[in-house]
Parts: structure tokens; C-alpha cells; sequence
């Protein structure tokens, strides 16, 4: 497929807007953003809404968050105090979840986007500062933003009294330094004050105490993004794509033996299938799972069923599993799961922040050693047992989701493909031979 | 207030509370190791998971009910850490079905999973949380069952984390880090009560370490995570491997290492001390104590007098009590009773001072003094009780709390963070105190700092500045005018705008707290121009008396009277008189645990003296908190306590003996003044002496500064503190040190009244010019700096 | 003399970018500057840092050591991190990691003889589609690292060429970075 737009042909009320310059040449610069009809919605929004028609408008389109919990933008705004005091904005661009890089091509190939999206954002919610919290590896995201920053203030669309508005917005990127945990909100405020990103008691929410103290929304960098659109088309038209509870369009993403791997923007509720198929031209070789979300998703069969579902929250959550980031990987035939599996603890292992026992004795300490004892084929029927118990005693009980993340998709694993840790158990080998894959 | 249903039992508890609290409020236990009275609750160690519901209001306000009219209860969908979670009204909890306690077992089984079984070398054994919980949780038949039936002691078959096992933190605390569970309390505890930042958490995920970049851990309230860490993975050094824990006998006492009256326990074991730990005391010092209070007990059992000593010529020699007694008889056969000295310690206790003030009142004499001593009474200022602190809005602080009254800095920080008084529940101070936030930055806007050298809590203050020694006076001279109103000049080194800054903060506060360093204490005219503007804007005062008792001996009378002729005799209970009063008499008794140069020099009678941790005895803190102490069972020979020195003495001098007894000085106490000192409240009993005595000046000349520290002389000859203190350092202005001809790092003899102490020279710039420091132990002091250069001793 | 003596006006503009009492917050980007022109933080730079932004060298120990960025020890002067979560693994990025290991013949914390590599397996760089990833230093990603765009890479890292020219010169580099990767063939292997 070539670069440009790209739409889906399944929903005649789709029309691409995350991403209809993604790939466009010099679309990162201010004049290809203004020469789009750039920062006019921020203009319109400042000089014609009040903060609080701007939070009923988010509200009313149905926008859930795109960080992976899916929680509604609109209504987390409006948990924002109105107290005259110093709010911030943070955008979370942290983005570390295995299968995710949606977010990056928003900061490299449209960063003005991001930085409209904060304007109207930081307006609703009385934040005059913003911060961009962007993962430390991601260079060119970096570069453009700091780039595109540097014009807006160079042109007012940053700064004091914007738009003649009486509005002042201040944005800032600040860096991380490679830490998954980073992209839990109170871990990367943590980060943010310079501080261990160990996760932070809630309550106090960022929205009654967040950063430096005071009330802090983070929203997801598709989050903030899909705000412009949402303010310049109306919630009704975001409204109505999509399904019933999961609302508008959503970037997925695709990775693992495709033909055409990649980022798609696709309207909510759109089947794997489609995505999969259509979008991503199909499988290169024969697969037997996908991960629906992004790698704490439970992993699912390549099946009819499966690849039938809608790509919402509600339809995955049914399917035992969840929509996340909305990254797809696709796992082949000749992979192991127990393998796979035992890749994925290691990165859970290896991010836990270590702060509480069953994550960091759990997932970091003993399923990482029960992982190893299925894959140099010593495990027991037993050692199956332990782990499941293991799991019990961490899911839920842990401080925060990271350690759950851990847990979700060994759970689909073993809920879909056990004769695989059976074969390790029996055989003491994977079921099937993988042959080399660097090409 | 809210209602809260812990299992079977429905109790009420303030709003805010948490649900661990609520629990243990209604009798009932959950594990814990992570939460820690005093600290931020965080949440980490997952222990004491409960199941919690609450009912909830439907849209007509009402509670919503079940289908059989019930208050119905929405139960949260995972288990609620209790530390964490804060009780609502109608809240049930349930620690007890089989879900949490299978929940609970499964984090004490993920809390070994790493742990090493090495109970039986382990110091902390016996008094160890997660052993207690181990033995509770660890063979859970219930859960854990073998293929056929059996119960499995552990599913954890790998081999365990093998890191640094024996890491010195410093020369007092020794760290195991196979031991760690993590629970952070030690790293929460520095950032929160002392605010030192010298310990974290290193690396993340498994690997994750307790480390200091910061050698030394550097900070006067280190050995406090000895006392909170839950396992054996922080062990007080000075203790170790000297008994298990069920081996030493425990005295509840107070330490007289500073004028705090902090509450300790003594553990000694076969007639020694082993270890000093902190005593809850919620009003005093919560669970903390300074590292000098804790560390600095060796001395108590090295070279002790066991028997009296009388003057065979040059020598000393045992002798028995009724020849010490003959020996003083014949001393003081010629000696006019009127010009007799006495001496006593500034850590004598009330009953002390009292028998030597009748003492010396039955002898006539006007010499009766006590060491550490200030220009101006203590007792002239209005005391303050830590807790007012925590009220304060406005701290100025003229001096330096952290050396010298070691717990109020713990306070002022508490103060700066928003700390507030917790609420006592049935089972005491709150273990999980939801009002505590961890990383709240103390607010420096509430504090002025001032003082003749940078200080420790300068560093949090919004005002604060650095006047020269001797200039306190001016300095509130300055203060003074600025309050009313006039352009205060510049006051000897501290910029008018610091000045003006902090009287503004001052005059618009409405509670004020004001603490006076030695340096304002020594100096009569500073002492009254401090208690002037206290007085007259309603202040209250912390006076950081270098003595322990000083406000209890004052109240005694012990003081100077206005005739105190040259003494001919002295008795001293002092262990360091100043040389020139010794040299003034002729004939001298010492009564003394340890002998020391002057003693040897000095002595004619020697009579072995018990130390405080050995006394039965009362002190007035501070705050004017009459606080007692027990005596530990220490072998100390034939070592008596000063009243009886003292009627001995008495004996000696051919006059019948105003009291023997601590228990007849009781008596008296509790006659004149209607205090009983045997029942004293379990916290300490408030007690506002009426002192009236007149200042007494104390000469003060030369450019050598006594610095004040909170480790005094005695401590360092300890091993432990001896080593961790190391050389002293006399710190100067580069451009003094090098008028002087002195390089940096050269090593120096300097004489001071506690002899000639070797020392090296460090250069700081943020000192004032002209001036020598030297924290010698001994009150802020100034005189002249005479010092000798060994041969050698260059710098290097 | 210090690192950041001469670039107190560096420092300004970071501490501007936070309220004023809140120093601390700049300790990340005091890190990162150190890391990026030393290859690495020593103790002495650690001091400086806590001096800086007003607090210890332990806490800026404890705050360095958890992030994966961050070295205690010198690396070479290409210090390669390899992607090796799930995406990159499936792209054959294991292979990738021991023919790296074995080419340079280093191990994770070593430096070549030459001081030209180290070597960093890492997770998920965030672009999985075009796996396997390595980053060189806090460069631009080098994406799709084939056996050929492997050996045109240390070929021209060999000659210590600039770094972004060696990587705008691999072979296919233009089609890199996209939102979308077509890959050519694309039947199973
Ligand atoms: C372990 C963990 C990692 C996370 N990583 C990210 C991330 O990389 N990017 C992100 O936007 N949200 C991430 N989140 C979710 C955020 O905590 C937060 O919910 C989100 O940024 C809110 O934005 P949204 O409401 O727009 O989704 C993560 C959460 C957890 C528990
Ligand atoms: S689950 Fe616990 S250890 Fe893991 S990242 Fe969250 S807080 Fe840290
Ligand atoms: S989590 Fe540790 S006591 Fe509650």
C-alpha cells in the first residue's frame, strides 16, 4: 500500500483525521499545519467556548481514553477542581507498551496536532502548563516536538494570551530514561519531579493532587489529539462511529509477520479481520494466536471467532480479554508460546518497578525462574500448579496494574494453548520447531 | 464519625482513619511490614490485604438496600490493601474468611521467597515481624497440600537471591540485603522525620537494593532504622551479635544526651549495656532518638572506677569507703565550709541538685554550680512543648537545633511538612497515618534560621543567614528594629533583607516559636534581648541549654550566689571542671564514673560515681517536662549516687547531711511543690518551676568558636562513635586559616577547657572571616584559638 | 572543574522549564547530558548533579539506577541496543543480539578493545513494526536490521562515519520510519 490516507472502506461515516497527514511530506511544520487549517480549532475553542461547554463537548462524543484503560476523557476533565490554583496537563507519551507506537508517529509526523489538542486540553481544564512526558528512546518524536514547540512560540500559538484569548499556555517535553512503569500516570509524575517512578497512592487522584502537588490530568497522546477533531467536527460526528460504547476512530496497530505491518486509523468496532486483512495485508506465514491489545492483552486464537469480533472495549472484554493500546501482534505457528510467553514475563520481570511484594517477588522473582524451568523442559505437572496459584496471588493483589498486565496474558495463554505447557511438561520441548527468523 | 463494622465488632473512628487502624482500634490484628507509625503509608509490601465494602447513597440520599431491606454492601472487586484505605461511614471489613487469610499467607510465602533462613544468626530474631508472621502464615495445610494430602512447608525450590550480605552502612549500622523485604520504611524514614535523603532504593524490579551514596549516612538520627526495620536487615553495629533479643533486660529510661529528655530503653545483659532503642513518647520524641542518645552509651563501660580512690602521693589508690571518708575529713579540716565549691554535672538530676543546694546553703557557700550552665537562667524564658511546634506559624530559630537539641529538628521538619499531631486510638499512635504524604517538600516559608555557622536547617528555611560568633546581640538588634518598623542595619554578616524578611513572617504569624542556641544563652545581653521579644510579642521559647537539667537544677537553686568567693575545697561531680577552679583550690574530690587527665592531676579523693543510665532520678526537659530515670543493671563495682556522695561529703565536713536519699529528696519535692516524682505521667508531667536568679556572665573573649555538637566529649571514646566521628575538624574562612599560615588539612593541637584536642584544619567559605570552629563537645563558646602545629602534622 | 561549569546557560534553560522550587525535576536532564557526552555517570558527576538540583548523591543514585538509559560504567563509543520484546523477537532479533555479540565479541556491560562498542539488549523500543530495532547512543532509531543493513551499519561505523549518515545511507533506509512497512516478498520465510 502507498502512503497517504488511509480509510476504511467498511464505514462510509469514517473519515481519517489522526493520521490524514501521517506520512505527508514536511507534515511536521508549522506552515504544512496552518497551510491544513491548523490551530484554527484551538482559536475557535479559546475565543468561543467557555472551559466547561469544551468538557461537555468531549464528554458528550463518548471519547474513552487511549492510553488502555478506556476511561472517559470528557468525565476526567471534569474531576479538575476549579480553584484558581496552578493545574497541569500532562501528555502521556510514555508509550512502552510492548505492540504500541500509534503515539509516535502523532509526535514525529504531526506534533502540531499534539500541541492543539494540549491548547484546547490545558483551556478546559485550567492548565497553563503542560508537559509532554515522552519515553527517553524515541529521538525524532523528540527532535520534531521540540521543533514544532519552538515555532508555536516563535508564532504565538504558544505563550502568553493566546489568541487574544487571556488564555496563557505554557508546554514543556520532558524525558524519560527507559522505564515502562514511566506510563503509569503517578509513576511519571514521579518521574516528571525527579523522583524513583515508583507508582503513587491513589487518593489522593492527580486531579485533587497530581504533579508538584497540584491538580494534574494525563490523557494519552491519541487522547489529546483526537480532542482537535472532536471540537472541530462536533461529538455528534465522532458519536457515530463507532459502536455503542466504544465511540469514534481509533488508531490500531499491527505488528508481527504481515505483509503490510503498521498503524492504522480505523473507525471503533471495525473486526480483526478487517484490520488484519484488509489494512495489513494479511499474515506473511501461518499464524495460531494474536494478541488483540497491545502485550498485556490476553492473547486470543487465530480463529473465525476471533478475528470476527469488533475491535471495541466491551466485544474483547466478553472475549476474556481487552482492547489495551489497540496493538495487534500477530504470533505464528512455528513460535512457541510457552516461548513467547516467556519473552513477554521477561519484560514484565525486567520493567516491574519494584515497589510491592507480589510484583516484584512474583512477576520479577519466581514466574520468570518457573518460565526458565518449562523452557529447559524440567517442569512438573506440579510446577503448572505453582503457577497458577502464583498468578492467583498476584493478580489483584498488587499495587498497581503493571504486575495484572503481567498476569493477563499468560492467562490467555494457558487458557488457549496449555497442551503447549503440557508439551513442555511431557516432552521437555517446545511443540513446535522454530527455524531461524532474521532475515 | 464514622462507623466502621471489623468482622463481628462495630467501632467508631475519626474521619480519615485508616482501615488498618480501624482494625487494630477494634481489637483485631492484620500482618503488616511496610506501614510504620509516623511514616507515609505507601501501600508496598501487600500484607495486610482485607476484604472491604461499603454501603452506598442512592439518587434520594437514602442508603441502598438489598432485596431483604438490608443496607446493602458494595464489596470492592479485588482486595484492599488496609494501610492504604481510608474508612468511609458503614464501612465492613473482614480480615478473617478464608479468602484474606489465603491472600495474606500467599504474600508471606512471596516474602520468603527471597528471604534467608538464617534466623538463628540473625540479631533480629525473636523480635522479628516477619518471623512472628512466618510462624503464623508459613505452614498454611489449609492451602499448600502435596500430590497426597501432605502440607508443603515451601513451593519455592529456586535458588534465592544471593546479594551483599554483611555491608557496613557506617561505623553504627550494619546492613544485610539478602534480609530486605523492601517495605522502604528505612528510606520513607529518612526523607520524612530527619529529612537526610542518605538512603534509597538503588536499581528496580528484583534487583532493587537499599544503598547511600553518601558515606557515612551522614545524619544525627541514623540508627533509628535499626529500631523500625521489620526484619535483620538493618542492625544497630554497636550491638551486634552481644545478645539475642530475649537475653536482655529492658529499663524504660531517658537519655541525658541532650536537654530533650528523650525516652529510651536500656538493653543490658550481664551487667552491661548493649544497646540503647528508642521509647515511644507521642509528645516527646515519637519513636526516635538522636544518633549521640543511641550510639553514645559506650563510654559507660569502659575504665570505671569500681572502688574509691585517695591520694598515695602522686598516685591514686583504692581504698574503702570509711578511708575515703577519713581521707576527706582530714582535707577539709581547715577549710572554711563557706569557701567550699560545689560542682555538679549538668545531666544531675533534680533530686541532685536538690541535696546539693541544701548543701550548700547549710555550708554557706556561694559556690554551687552546675556545668554547661548559660549566662542567663533557662528557667527565665517561656517554655514551649514540641507540640507547639506543629501549631507554629512562624519558627525562628537562632542556633542549631540539629546539634543541639537533636529531636526539635525532627520536629520543625514535621512542622514544615504539615505534619499534625496524630490521633490516639486504642492501640496508640496510628500505624498508617493517611495524613502523612510521602515527598512533601518542607514549606521553608515557616522557618527563619540564624545562627554563627551554616546550619542543617538553614537549608529549609526562607529567611536565614550566618552573624559571627558574639554578634547574636546585634543580630537582634537588627531583629528588633525590624519589627518596629525602623530600617534594621546590617547585623554583623546577616543582609538587612534577610532581617526584614524574617520579622515580617514574624509579626504577621499569630503562634511563634523561637529556639536560642548556646550562642544566645552565653550572652547576657542577647539572652535578654531574646527573652524581650519573645515575651512581648507572646512567644514561646526552646532555651538549648547545654546541660540536660539545667532548667531542673536552676529550679533547685543551683546557681552561683552573689558571694562566690574563690573556693579553697571542691567537690565535683563534674568530670571536666575548668582547670582554673581546680587550680584554685587545694583540696579536691572528685566524684566520677571514669578517671580522666584532671581527675588523675587533681584528685585527693576519688569517689566512683554511678552514670545516668544508672540513676534513679528525675529531669526537667526542655519543654519544662519533668521525665524519670530508671536505673539499667549495670556492674559499676562499688559506684554510688551523688545524694549519697554528697552526705558523705557532708559527714566529711563535720555537717549532718541534709539528704540521703533520693528517696527523702522526693519526699521533699512532693511537699513543697505537690509533685509526685514516683508517679510521674507516663509521657512526663509538665511542671512550671518559679525560678527568680540573676544572670551571671561568662567570659568570653578570642576568635576560637566552640561549635556545638551533639556528640560530646564522652562519646567519642567509645569505640563505635569514636571511629564514625574520627578527627576532629576545625573549620575556618580560607583567608583566616591562611593569615594564620595554616594549609588546609594541616592537623592542629588546639587547646580548649577540655584540654588540648587534636584536630585538622577544613576550609569553608560560608563561614564568617576571622574565626576558628571546632566542635569540641562542649558549649558554644568563644576563646582564644591557640594552637600548635605537631611536627608532622602539615598538611598533606 | 565541574561538567556544567561551562554550560550554565544549558542549565538555566532546564530549570526554567519547572516551577522554581522544584529543581529536582531537572535531574533526569542532567543525566542525560552526562550520559550523552560521557557514555556514561560517574560518582563525581552524580555529586555535581545532587549539588545542582539540591539533593544527595544517593538519591541521585537511586534515581539513576532505575532507569535502563542510564550507565554507571563507560560504554563504547556506539553503544548498540538491541529491541528484544516480542515484535522484534518475531522479526528474529535473538539472532540479530548473538551475531552482534559474537561479530564485536562483547557481552552486555564490556566495551570492544577499541572502545568503539557496547552492547544493550533492551525492551520494546515502540516500533515493532519494523522489528528488529536497535538504537545507537540517543540517536535516531535504525529499524529493520536486516543481515545486509547489519553489515553496511558496522561497515560504516567502522570508519566512525557520522552517525546519521551511515544510518540515511543503509540500504533501503527511505522506506524506514513509516507509519507503514510494505515488505517486499512477504511470503513465509
Ligand atoms: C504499567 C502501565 C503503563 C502504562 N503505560 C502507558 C503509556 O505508555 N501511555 C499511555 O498513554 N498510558 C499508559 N498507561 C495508562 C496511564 O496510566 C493513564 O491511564 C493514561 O495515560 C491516561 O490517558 P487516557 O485517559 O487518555 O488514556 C499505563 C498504565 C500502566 C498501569
Ligand atoms: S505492581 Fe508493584 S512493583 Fe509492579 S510496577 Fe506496580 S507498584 Fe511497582
Ligand atoms: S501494604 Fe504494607 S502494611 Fe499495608
Amino acid at each position: 500500500m502507498s502512503e497517504g490516507p488511509i480509510t476504511s472502506g467498511h464505514d462510509p461515516r469514517f473519515t481519517p483525521t489522526l493520521f490524514a497527514h501521517v506520512g505527508k511530506p514536511n507534515s511536521w511544520t508549522l506552515d504544512y499545519y496552518l497551510s491544513h487549517g491548523g490551530y484554527q480549532v484551538a482559536e475557535a475553542v479559546l475565543k468561543g467556548k467557555q472551559p466547561d461547554e469544551v468538557v461537555e463537548e468531549v464528554k458528550k462524543s463518548g471519547l474513552r481514553g487511549r492510553g488502555g484503560a478506556g476511561f472517559p476523557t470528557g468525565v476526567k476533565w471534569s474531576f479538575m477542581p476549579k480553584d484558581g490554583q496552578q493545574h497541569y496537563l500532562i501528555a502521556n507519551a510514555d508509550e512502552s507498551e510492548p505492540a504500541s507506537f500509534k503515539d509516535r508517529y502523532i509526535m514525529e509526523d504531526d506534533p502540531h496536532q499534539l500541541i492543539e489538542g494540549m491548547i484546547i486540553g490545558g483551556y478546559a481544564i485550567a492548565a497553563t502548563k503542560g508537559y509532554i512526558y515522552i519515553r527517553g528512546e524515541y529521538r525524532k518524536a523528540y527532535d520534531r516536538l521540540v521543533g514544532a514547540i519552538k515555532e508555536a512560540y516563535e508564532r504565538g500559538y504558544l505563550g502568553k494570551n493566546l489568541f487574544g484569548s487571556g488564555f496563557d499556555f505554557d508546554l514543556y517535553v520532558h524525558r524519560g530514561a527507559g522505564a515502562y512503569i514511566c506510563g503509569e500516570e503517578t509513576a511519571l509524575m514521579n518521574s516528571l519531579e525527579g523522583l524513583r517512578a515508583n507508582p503513587r497512592m491513589k487518593p489522593p487522584f492527580p486531579a485533587q493532587s497530581g504533579l508538584y502537588g497540584k491538580p494534574t490530568t494525563i490523557n494519552n497522546i491519541e487522547s489529546l489529539a483526537s480532542v482537535v477533531h472532536i471540537m472541530q467536527r462536533g461529538a455528534d460526528w465522532f458519536a457515530q462511529m463507532g459502536t455503542e460504547r466504544s465511540k469514534g476512530t481509533k488508531l490500531f496497530q499491527v505488528s508481527g509477520p504481515a505483509r503490510r505491518p503498521g498503524v492504522y486509523e480505523l473507525p471503533m468496532g471495525t473486526p480483526f479481520r478487517e484490520l488484519i486483512y484488509d489494512w495489513a495485508g494479511g499474515p506473511t506465514e501461518p499464524i495460531k494466536a494474536f494478541i488483540p491489545g497491545g502485550s498485556s492483552t490476553p492473547l486470543l486464537p487465530f480463529t473465525d471467532e476471533y478475528l470476527d469480533l469488533p475491535m471495541d472495549y466491551e466485544s474483547l472484554v466478553a472475549a476474556n480479554s481487552s482492547l489495551g493500546t489497540g496493538g495487534v501482534v500477530l504470533i505464528p505457528e512455528s513460535v512457541c508460546i510457552v516461548d513467547a510467553m516467556w519473552n513477554l514475563i521477561r519484560f514484565y520481570a525486567h520493567e516491574s518497578c519494584g515497589k510491592c511484594t507480589p510484583c516484584r517477588e512474583g512477576v520479577s522473582g519466581w514466574l520468570p525462574q518457573l518460565f526458565e524451568k518449562f523452557e529447559s523442559g524440567k517442569a512438573t505437572r506440579e510446577d503448572l500448579k505453582t503457577m497458577e496459584d502464583l498468578l492467583d496471588q498476584i493478580e489483584g493483589r498488587s499495587f498497581c496494574p503493571l504486575a495484572d498486565a503481567a498476569v493477563w496474558p499468560i492467562r490467555g495463554a494457558l487458557r488457549h494453548f496449555r497442551d503447549e505447557f503440557l508439551h513442555h511438561i511431557e516432552h521437555g520441548t517446545c511443540a513446535v520447531k522454530s527455524g531461524p527468523r532474521w532475515r | 464519625m464514622p462507623k466502621v463494622k471489623v468482622n463481628d465488632r462495630t467501632v467508631e473512628v475519626p474521619p480519615g482513619t485508616s482501615a488498618m487502624d480501624a482494625i487494630f482500634h477494634a481489637g483485631y490484628d492484620v500482618p503488616l511490614f511496610c506501614a510504620e507509625r509516623h511514616l507515609s503509608p505507601t501501600g508496598s509490601c501487600r500484607m495486610c490485604l482485607v476484604k472491604a465494602g461499603a454501603p452506598r447513597k442512592g439518587p434520594d440520599g437514602e442508603w441502598i438496600t438489598d432485596e431483604s431491606g438490608e443496607i446493602k454492601i458494595f464489596w470492592f472487586p479485588k482486595l484492599m490493601a488496609s494501610c492504604t484505605l481510608a474508612v468511609s461511614d458503614g464501612m465492613v471489613i473482614d480480615t478473617l474468611s478464608d479468602e484474606v487469610r489465603h491472600a495474606q499467607s500467599g504474600m508471606v510465602e512471596l516474602t520468603l521467597a527471597n528471604h534467608p533462613l538464617d534466623c538463628p544468626t540473625c540479631d533480629k530474631g525473636g523480635a522479628c515481624d516477619l518471623q512472628d508472621r512466618a510462624y503464623e502464615y508459613g505452614l498454611d495445610e489449609k492451602f499448600y497440600t502435596g500430590p497426597t494430602g501432605e502440607p508443603v512447608y515451601t513451593r519455592y525450590e529456586f535458588t534465592k537471591r544471593h546479594v551483599d550480605k554483611h555491608h557496613p552502612l557506617s561505623e553504627f549500622i550494619i546492613l544485610d540485603r539478602e534480609r530486605c523485604i523492601h517495605c522502604k520504611r528505612c528510606v520513607r524514614y529518612f526523607e520524612e522525620i530527619p529529612g537526610d535523603q542518605v538512603l534509597d532504593f538503588i536499581e528496580r524490579a528484583v534487583h532493587t537494593f537499599i544503598g547511600t551514596a553518601d558515606e557515612g549516612l551522614p545524619s544525627n538520627f541514623s540508627g533509628n532504622i535499626t529500631d523500625i526495620c521489620p526484619v535483620g536487615a538493618l542492625l544497630d553495629r554497636v550491638a551486634r551479635f552481644r545478645g539475642r533479643n530475649w537475653e536482655f533486660e529492658q529499663t524504660p529510661s531517658v537519655s541525658v544526651d541532650d536537654a530533650s529528655g528523650q525516652y529510651i530503653w536500656i538493653d543490658a545483659r550481664s551487667g552491661r549495656i548493649e544497646r540503647i532503642r528508642a521509647r515511644e513518647n507521642p509528645e516527646l520524641n515519637d519513636i526516635w532518638i538522636s544518633d549521640a542518645a543511641r550510639f553514645g552509651h559506650e563510654w559507660a563501660d569502659m575504665d570505671r572506677i569500681t572502688t574509691p580512690l585517695v591520694r598515695k602521693g602522686d598516685a591514686l589508690e583504692p581504698a574503702t569507703w570509711e578511708e575515703a571518708l577519713a581521707a576527706m575529713r582530714r582535707g577539709l579540716e581547715d577549710v572554711d565550709r563557706t569557701r567550699i565549691g560545689l560542682l555538679l554535672p549538668g545531666d544531675a538530676t533534680l533530686e541532685e541538685g536538690m541535696a546539693a543546694a541544701a548543701l550548700a546553703s547549710q555550708f554557706g557557700t556561694g559556690y554551687l554550680d552546675f556545668e554547661g550552665r548559660t549566662a542567663v537562667p533557662a528557667t527565665n524564658f517561656p517554655a514551649a512543648t514540641f507540640a507547639s511546634v506543629l501549631e507554629a506559624d512562624y519558627i525562628l530559630v537562632l542556633g542549631d537545633p540539629t546539634e543541639e537539641l537533636p529531636i526539635a529538628h525532627v520536629w520543625i521538619h514535621k512542622r514544615l511538612r504539615g505534619v499534625k499531631m496524630p490521633q490516639r486510638l486504642n492501640h496508640g499512635t496510628p500505624v498508617a497515618d493517611l495524613a502523612i504524604r510521602e515527598h512533601t517538600p518542607p514549606d521553608g516559608s515557616l522557618l527563619g534560621a540564624f545562627a554563627p555557622h551554616p546550619t542543617r536547617v538553614m537549608e529549609w528555611a526562607a529567611s536565614r543567614g550566618v552573624f559571627a560568633p558574639g554578634q547574636a546581640a546585634a543580630f537582634l538588634a537588627a531583629f528588633e528594629a525590624a519589627l518596629a518598623g525602623r530600617e534594621p542595619e546590617e547585623a554583623a554578616g546577616v543582609s538587612p533583607e534577610a532581617v526584614k524578611r524574617a520579622a515580617e513572617s514574624w509579626k504577621s504569624a499569630e503562634r511563634r516559636v523561637l529556639f536560642v542556641g548556646a550562642e544566645v544563652l552565653m550572652d547576657v545581653k542577647a539572652a535578654q534581648l531574646a527573652e524581650k521579644i519573645a515575651k512581648s510579642q507572646g512567644a514561646v521559647v526552646f532555651a538549648m541549654t547545654p546541660a540536660a537539667n539545667a532548667r531542673g537544677l536552676e529550679a533547685m537553686g543551683v546557681w552561683p550566689a552573689g558571694d562566690a568567693r574563690a573556693p579553697r575545697a571542691v567537690f565535683t561531680a563534674a568530670e571536666d571542671p575548668a582547670a582554673d577552679l581546680l587550680e584554685m583550690a587545694d583540696f579536691h574530690v572528685f566524684h566520677v564514673p571514669r578517671l580522666n587527665d584532671k581527675v588523675r592531676r587533681y584528685a585527693d579523693v576519688v569517689l566512683p560515681a554511678k552514670t545516668p543510665y544508672e540513676k534513679r532520678g528525675t529531669l526537667l526537659n526542655v519543654e519544662n517536662r519533668l521525665v524519670g530515670l530508671e536505673p539499667a543493671h549495670v556492674r559499676a563495682g562499688e559506684a554510688e549516687g551523688l545524694v549519697q556522695a554528697l552526705a558523705l561529703f557532708a559527714s566529711a565536713a563535720g555537717v549532718e547531711p541534709p539528704l540521703r536519699f533520693v528517696r527523702q529528696a522526693r519526699a521533699r519535692f512532693l511537699d513543697r511543690y505537690k509533685v509526685n516524682l514516683d508517679r510521674l505521667d507516663p509521657y512526663g508531667t509538665i511542671w512550671r518551676p518559679r525560678v527568680s536568679l540573676a544572670p551571671r556572665p561568662l567570659s568570653q573573649e578570642g576568635n576560637l568558636y566552640l561549635k556545638p555538637s551533639m556528640w560530646k566529649a564522652r562519646h567519642r571514646l567509645g569505640e563505635a562513635a569514636g571511629r564514625a566521628l574520627g578527627v576532629l575538624e576545625l573549620a575556618a574562612h580560607p583567608e583566616t586559616a591562611l593569615a594564620e599560615g595554616l594549609d588546609e588539612g594541616a592537623v592542629l593541637e588546639v587547646e580548649t577547657p577540655a584540654g588540648a584536642l587534636s584536630a585538622r584544619l577544613v576550609f569553608d567559605a560560608g563561614l564568617p572571616a576571622g574565626w576558628f570552629y571546632l566542635p569540641a563537645g562542649v558549649p558554644a563558646m568563644r576563646l582564644p584559638f591557640r594552637a600548635l602545629v605537631p611536627r608532622g602534622g602539615e598538611a598533606s | 572543574m565541574g561538567f556544567f561549569d561551562d554550560k550554565q546557560e544549558w542549565l538555566a534553560e532546564v530549570f526554567a522549564q519547572y516551577p522554581e522550587d522544584r529543581r529536582r525535576s531537572a535531574l533526569m536532564p542532567l543525566l542525560r547530558r552526562v550520559q550523552q557526552e560521557e557514555g556514561y555517570v560517574d560518582f563525581e558527576r552524580m555529586k555535581e548533579i545532587a549539588a545542582l538540583v539540591g539533593t544527595t548523591a544517593t538519591e541521585v543514585a537511586g534515581v539513576m539506577s532505575f532507569y535502563s538509559y542510564y550507565q554507571g560504567l563507560p560504554t563504547g563509543k556506539y553503544h548498540i541496543q538491541v529491541c528484544r520484546t516480542l515484535s522484534c523477537k518475531l522479526a528474529g532479533s535473538d539472532e540479530l543480539w548473538h551475531t552482534l555479540s559474537e561479530r564485536l565479541g562483547i557481552l552486555p556491560g564490556e566495551v570492544t578493545a577499541d572502545g568503539r562498542f557496547s552492547l544493550q539488549a533492551v525492551e520494546c523500543l515502540g516500533s515493532c513494526h519494523t522489528g528488529p530495532v536497535i538504537q545507537i547512543n540517543d540517536e535516531h532509531y535504525v529499524e529493520r536490521v536486516t543481515k545486509a543493513r547489519l553489515e553496511a551499519l558496522l561497515e560504516g561505523l567502522m570508519q566512525d562515519k557520522p552517525l546519521e549518515e551511515v544510518r540515511r545511507s543503509l540500504p533501503d533506509e527511505d522506506k524506514m520510519g513509516k507509519a507503514t512497512i510494505e515488505l517486499e516478498g512477504g511470503e513465509p520465510s
